[in-house]
């Protein structure tokens, strides 16, 4: 049952990060992995939201990890690393490497804390 | 009349991709998110250590880095399975926040210990089973065209 909630979830997800996805590399071509970046940034923000609001059980199935991890991806990313790498690009390898993960982490502290706020001014 | 013909079921099989990329994602996410609860469930954190998100993102980094260079087994496939597959199936199963969220987590809760082989596994490790993914496609599913 939560299981098929997860996956409800992340079909809706993943559908949202491939058409935000090439509507960013639309708007932004493609040099640099930004539609991933703004994908994990914005998902690990709002993952930090529902972490901090504490809602219910089954709402954080669907929405978190459903909704938020089918939308978020660390395949791609990685694969995206190591394809910047394999072109010997390593400059912007190791910048969006620790970009990704630096503002993923300081977005999703963001998150929880703007969520322990709105869960506490209920 | 040929031309408007040629013209018209071009642009009908262009709209047809994309509808069979979305529908094929849909499936293969569903798939992948579900899997991803499951593993979540049946390897819960221990000692506050998120085993299961390590394991899903690793097996995906493999999964999704072969996927992509193993031209020569998905060419006999339709596309929409291959991108349903990859960025529907794989990309739904691994997750970027569930793994951010777990490390400010353990941040808080000052684990340092667990907070630096957390990101140190994760990464390192998962830039290693991306590069074997993308290696041993390129090694074993990349053979030479046996002209006839």
């Amino acid at each position: 049952m939560m299981a098929g909630l997860a996956g409800v979830g992340a079909a809706l997800g993943a559908l949202g990060r491939y058409v935000s996805s090439q509507l960013v590399t639309k708007l932004l071509g493609t040099r640099w992995p930004v539609a991933t970046l703004l994908i994990n940034w914005l998902g690990s923000l709002l993952l930090g939201m529902l972490t901090g609001w504490q809602v219910a059980h089954a709402m954080m199935v669907l929405l978190g990890t459903g909704v938020l991890g089918g939308f978020t991806t660390y395949s791609t990313f990685s694969h995206e690393v190591v394809m910047l790498t394999d072109q010997r690009r390593w400059g912007m390898a190791l910048s969006y490497l620790l970009v990704s993960v630096i503002g993923g982490l300081v977005l999703a502290g963001l998150g929880v804390y703007l969520g322990m706020r709105f869960s506490t001014g209920r | 009349m040929a031309v408007f013909f040629c013209y018209n079921e071009k642009m009908l099989f262009e709209e047809d991709l994309v509808v069979a990329n979305k529908l094929s994602i849909l499936i293969f996410a569903f798939i992948g998110g579900s899997g991803r609860y499951w593993i979540g469930q049946s390897l819960p954190a221990t000692m506050g250590f998120p085993w299961a998100t390590v394991i899903v993102n690793l097996l995906g980094c493999f999964a999704l880095a072969w996927l992509s260079h193993a031209k020569r087994l998905t060419a006999h496939w339709p596309s929409a399975v291959t991108v349903g597959m990859g960025i529907g199936g794989i990309g739904a199963f691994t997750t970027f926040s569930t793994f951010s969220v777990e490390t400010v987590r353990m941040m808080t809760q000052q684990q340092w210990g667990a907070v630096g082989s957390y990101l140190a596994v994760t990464l390192i490790g998962g830039i290693l089973c991306s590069a074997l993914g993308v290696w041993s496609a390129r090694k074993w599913a990349t053979f030479p065209v046996i002209e006839k």
